[in-house]
């Protein structure tokens, strides 16, 4: 048994799942877990409890009411519906801007085929809840990039390493509809961000995101997915954190 | 509008919907949460020379949330409607035993995890919700205007009590 107490290991659970502990914490909590059944079994409870938050139902304004809080601080009143969703999209443009990148958000006819969605979302949850879903956990970029050699029939170069507020998680070998993907697995907060490279010739990309540097948005079953292509490559990130927040990643992962 | 608020505006508006998600599991209603989403983004603009550039927005605009909130709970209060019930906890160490089962909690669906977190009493929601969004202790401590060793117990018997009342409606 490790010096640390219950309580204390108790204490150090949550924390640990909303990642603030120091690794010198986690190494003690991690001893602890390894040699306490008790505190082992609460951390699950604890992580049980937060994959049940993760699938409650969210709530999003809809875009009259994002409209209407843009109308209240100075743009032209009675803003039709059309115009609405352009203003909802340009928020969205506006932080990928910021970030130094060239943003083409889908139009109103651009839905994308619903079964790339669909299998996007799928790839993603497969992720979420298989009991292994990382085949190389993460030391870093240069770590998980190689990984893929032999592996898949395409190098995945320029893979966004992460950061403080986007750590990388590892990485995956993945199917996407009829051929082998190479899955990067990000952390934001407590949510999991899957980005999913492949070769995209003869996938039915959406035809806004077809152009090196533009992407599609889009929306299935609670997930968003910001599509790209660059070259012979396409790109498809996934997760459950909002739009605008899955948009400003995506600018972060653009080239 | 001066390039600073136009920054601010766009980080706010970027914000809009975990503060809306957040509105809605309060008030638990969509026209209220509408509402308190507005009047939240009105104080904010009004209030907006006193932001710390810098400082935390999420946690200004989430602390502006929740006191018009609670304004508006007073003003209806006042004019005779309804508010819950204060939190009564005391009987729940039972919910915290050790050996507690979660193999059920993999089988729950999502309209069932919302009825559950609705049923929770409005202060243990509202650290359950701000727990979950990322705040610290300390933070929530700000938020909903308690101690930090309030924030720690009423959490735990918070997601406890979630997951008693998920296990009913399993059973």
């Amino acid at each position: 048994m490790t010096t640390l107490d219950h309580a204390r290991a108790k204490e150090l659970v949550h924390e640990n799942l909303r990642g603030r502990l120091s690794s010198h914490e986690a190494g003690e909590l991690e001893a602890h877990l390894a040699s306490c059944e008790t505190c082992r079994h609460f951390d699950s409870v604890e992580r049980a409890t937060d994959d049940v938050l993760a699938r409650r139902p969210k709530h999003a304004p809809s875009r009259e009411l994002i409209a209407k809080l843009k109308t209240r601080a100075g743009e032209p009143p009675r803003a039709s519906r059309r115009r609405a969703a352009l203003l909802y999209a340009g928020i969205a443009c506006s932080l990928a801007a910021a970030a130094g990148v060239s943003l083409v958000v889908r139009s109103a006819r651009d839905h994308g085929d619903p079964r790339f969605q669909d299998e996007a979302v799928n790839d993603h949850l497969r992720i979420l809840y298989s009991e292994h879903p990382l085949d190389i956990a993460s030391g870093g970029v240069h770590q998980v990039r190689p990984w893929f050699e032999g592996k898949v029939d395409f190098a995945p170069m320029d893979i966004f390493e992460g950061d403080d507020e986007l750590p990388m998680q590892g990485g995956a070998v993945a199917v996407f509809m009829d051929r082998k993907a190479a899955a990067f697995v990000y952390k934001r907060r407590l949510h999991v961000v899957s980005l999913f490279v492949m070769r995209k010739e003869g996938l039915p990309w959406p035809r806004s995101a077809q152009c090196d540097g533009c992407t599609f948005v889009g929306t299935a079953r609670g997930f968003t997915t910001v599509t790209w292509s660059e070259g012979e490559l396409g790109y498809v990130l996934v997760s459950d954190v909002d739009k605008n927040e899955l948009t400003a990643i995506s600018a972060k992962m653009i080239r | 509008m001066a390039a600073e608020e136009d920054k601010g505006l766009t980080e706010a508006l970027a914000l809009a919907e975990p503060l809306y998600d957040f509105a809605r599991y309060l008030t638990k209603s969509s026209a209220e949460a509408e509402d308190l989403l507005q009047e939240t983004f009105v104080r904010a603009l009004g209030a907006y020379d006193r932001f710390e550039p810098g400082s935390n927005m999420k946690a200004w605009l989430f602390r502006i949330l929740r006191n018009t909130f609670l304004d508006q709970r007073r003003r209806d209060k006042k004019r005779g409607g309804t508010s819950e019930l204060a939190e009564d906890m005391a009987n729940d160490d039972e919910l915290l035993r050790d050996d507690v089962e979660i193999d059920f909690l993999k089988h729950v669906v999502a309209e069932d995890i919302e009825r559950a977190l609705m049923g929770l009493p409005e202060e243990s929601r509202l650290v359950v919700l701000l727990d979950f969004e990322g705040f610290d202790e300390e933070e929530i401590a700000d938020l909903a205007g308690c101690a930090r060793g309030t924030v720690k117990s009423r959490l735990s018997r918070a997601r406890a009590r979630l997951r008693a009342s998920l296990a009913e409606y399993v059973r």
